[in-house]
C-alpha cells in the first residue's frame, strides 16, 4: 500500500498569486499542494481551500510543526493542524524532518536535526503522537541543510528508514534537497537514496535552488535544474512513478510556467510507466 | 540535557541573536549559518510587512524595514505558525523613540493586527438572539457575552478608522488629525473583514463586553458615554451582525 492516495502524476504548489486564476479557470492540474499553516483557523482562506479541494486532489504540507524539535511538539499547532486535516480530509499530509524550537524560542525555518539514536527515539515518539492526533499516516520530508550536527551517527536516509520502521510513517523525497546537500555538505546522495525504503515513498518534490555565497540555497525560486532532473529520472526509474510536485515559492512565475515544469515531470513519469 | 538538545537550543540562539559570533564548538560552517540568519531576518520582516501595510505606507518602505528589523531583535517568535508573529508591534511603536513624531502610529498598527487576526480567525456559529428566551429576564444584567474571534473593538484618541480607510487601495486620504479620536469595530462578514467607526455608546458597550463585564455594567458605561444610547437597538444589532459567540451566567 502506498502511503498517500495522490495520483502518480505531476502537481503544483498552489500559492497566493494563483488562487484566483485557478478557482476561476480550473486549469488541468494533476493535483495541488498548499502550506498547511496558511489555512489554519478559518475565514476566507479555509473557505477557498475547501473549494480547491472540491476540484483537485489536495496535499497539505506543513512547514511549522517542527517534529524534530527535541522538546515536545506544540500542542496548539498540532490541534490547529488537526482541525484543518479534519475539515479537508486530504489524500496526503506531510511535514519536514526538521526542528524549529527549543524550550526558549522559535526560529521559523526548517533546521537540521542530529541523526543519532538518542534523537531517533524522541522524534519517533513525536511522529507517533502526530499520527495518533491526526488519525492518519503522514509523510516526512528530507531536508536541505546548511549546517550539520557534528556527532551524527547515521545519514539522513538511514534515519528516515528507522522512522518508517518504528512509526509506519511514509516519506516525501525532495530530490532538489538531496542534490543541494550533495553539493553543499558533500552528502553521499546515492547512499542516502539506497537507504530509503522505496515502498514508503509516497510523494516527490522538485524545485529550483539559487546560488548564494559558497552555498546552493533551496529558495524554490527557479526552474528545476538539469542535475536535479537527472537525479529525479534515476529515482523514478528505480522506484517507479510517484506523485511529483513542482514547488515555487519566491519570484513566483505565471501559472503556465509551473504547468510546463509539471509537464516535464509527467513526461518522465510516463516514460517509467512504459518501461515497467 | 543531552548534547543533541543543547545543540538545537544553541543553534536557535545563534540564528536569532545575530550579533553573536558563531561558536566554533558547534562545528558550524559560517556560510551555512549565514543562510539561516538571512532566512530568519528576511522572514520576520516580510511577515510584518504583510500584516502592517498601512503602517508601512505611513512610514515608507525603507523605514518600515528598519522598524521591523528592530522589532524582530526585541520580540522572538513564539509559534511555528508565522501568522501568529507580530502582535506586539503596536506596543513596540508606542515606546520606540524614533516614531514619537507619529503619535497615532501605534493605534493604527493595533487596528491592523485586529484586521489580520479577524481574517484568519476560526469560524464560529454566531449566538442567536432566540437562545436568550430561556433566560429569566431578571438575570439579563448578569449575562457576560463573548465576541466572536473575528470581532474586535478598539478605542483610540486619534482618527484611526479614517486613517486606515484612507490607505486602502483606491481610497484617498483626507484626515483631520485634530478631529479627535475614533472607536473602531473590526468584524468579518462572508470572509471579508470590515473596519467601521462606532458611535460612543455602541463603542463603550462593545469594549465593556470584550473586557468581560456583565451586560448591566456594560449598558451603564454605554449610557454614560452617550446619553441617548438605545440599548435594545444596540443589542439587536450585535445579534443581527453575528458579533457574539456565546454567553455565561
Amino acid at each position: 500500500m502506498t502511503p498517500s492516495s495522490l495520483p502518480a502524476v505531476a502537481g503544483i504548489g498552489l500559492r497566493a498569486p494563483h488562487y484566483r486564476q485557478v478557482l476561476d479557470t480550473l486549469p488541468p492540474l494533476g493535483w495541488v499542494e498548499v502550506h498547511s499553516e496558511n489555512f489554519f483557523d478559518g475565514g476566507m482562506p479555509l473557505a477557498m481551500l475547501q473549494r480547491v479541494a472540491s476540484h483537485y486532489p489536495l496535499s497539505l504540507h506543513g512547514v511549522g510543526l517542527g517534529l524534530g524539535s527535541l522538546v515536545r511538539p506544540d500542542g496548539e499547532h498540532l490541534a490547529a493542524l488537526k482541525r484543518l486535516v479534519d475539515a479537508i480530509d486530504p489524500p496526503a499530509v506531510s511535514e519536514h524532518l526538521s526542528f524549529n524550537h527549543s524550550a526558549q524560542r522559535y526560529v521559523n525555518d526548517l533546521l537540521p536535526i542530529p541523526y543519532t539514536m538518542a534523537s531517533l527515539a524522541v522524534i519517533a515518539s513525536h511522529v507517533d503522537e502526530t499520527q495518533q492526533a491526526l488519525g492518519r499516516r503522514i509523510l516526512l520530508e528530507n531536508l536541505s541543510s546548511y549546517v550539520e550536527f557534528p556527532g551524527n551517527e547515521m545519514n539522513e536516509g538511514e534515519f528516515l528508514a528507522e522512522l518508517v520502521a518504528r512509526t509506519g510513517c511514509g516519506l516525501l523525497l525532495d530530490v532538489n534537497n538531496l542534490y543541494v546537500n550533495g553539493i553543499n555538505l558533500g552528502t553521499d546522495v546515492q547512499a542516502v537514496l539506497s537507504a530509503l525504503p522505496a515502498t514508503a515513498i509516497g510523494e516527490i518534490h522538485l524545485a529550483g535552488y539559487s546560488e548564494g555565497e559558497g552555498m546552493l540555497v533551496d529558495t524554490h525560486s527557479q526552474p528545476v535544474h538539469p542535475g536535479v532532473w537527472q537525479l529525479y529520472a534515476q529515482v523514478i526509474a528505480s522506484i517507479g512513478p510517484r506523485p511529483t510536485l513542482i514547488e515555487w515559492d519566491l519570484d513566483i512565475p505565471p501559472l503556465d510556467t509551473l504547468q510546463a515544469e509539471a509537464a516535464k515531470a509527467d513526461a518522465i513519469l510516463q516514460g517509467a510507466r512504459h518501461d515497467a | 540535557m543531552t548534547p543533541e538538545v543543547r545543540w538545537q537550543a544553541e543553534l536557535l540562539e545563534l540564528i536569532a541573536r545575530q550579533e553573536q559570533l558563531a561558536d566554533a564548538a558547534l562545528g558550524l560552517n559560517p556560510a551555512g549559518l549565514a543562510v539561516y540568519r538571512n532566512n530568519y531576518r528576511v522572514g520576520l520582516i516580510e511577515t510584518l510587512n504583510m500584516i502592517y501595510p498601512v503602517t508601512r505606507q505611513i512610514v515608507g518602505e525603507e523605514f518600515m524595514t528598519g522598524l521591523a528589523r528592530e522589532y524582530s531583535k526585541q520580540y522572538a517568535s513564539y509559534s511555528g505558525n508565522l501568522h501568529r508573529y507580530g502582535g506586539s508591534f503596536g506596543d513596540f511603536l508606542r515606546d520606540f523613540p524614533p516614531v514619537q513624531t507619529l503619535p497615532y502610529l501605534a493605534d493604527v498598527a493595533q487596528l491592523e493586527w485586529a484586521v489580520h487576526r479577524s481574517y484568519y480567525a476560526i469560524d464560529q456559529t454566531p449566538l442567536a438572539a432566540a437562545t436568550l428566551s430561556s433566560i429569566d429576564p431578571e438575570q439579563f444584567s448578569q449575562l457576560r457575552f463573548s465576541l466572536t474571534d473575528s470581532s474586535r473593538a478598539l478605542s483610540s484618541s486619534w482618527p484611526v478608522v479614517s486613517i486606515w480607510q484612507g490607505h486602502q487601495p483606491g481610497q484617498t486620504l483626507n484626515v483631520d488629525l485634530a478631529a479627535g479620536g475614533e472607536q473602531a469595530l473590526v468584524s468579518r462578514h462572508a470572509g471579508k473583514v470590515s473596519v467601521q467607526a462606532q458611535a460612543a455608546g455602541m463603542a463603550a458597550l462593545l469594549l465593556a463586553l470584550q473586557d468581560g463585564l456583565p451586560l448591566g455594567e456594560a449598558a451603564g458605561l454605554a449610557l454614560a458615554a452617550q446619553d441617548d444610547f438605545d440599548l435594545q437597538a444596540g443589542l439587536a444589532l450585535l445579534f443581527a451582525d453575528g458579533l457574539l459567540s456565546h454567553y455565561q451566567l
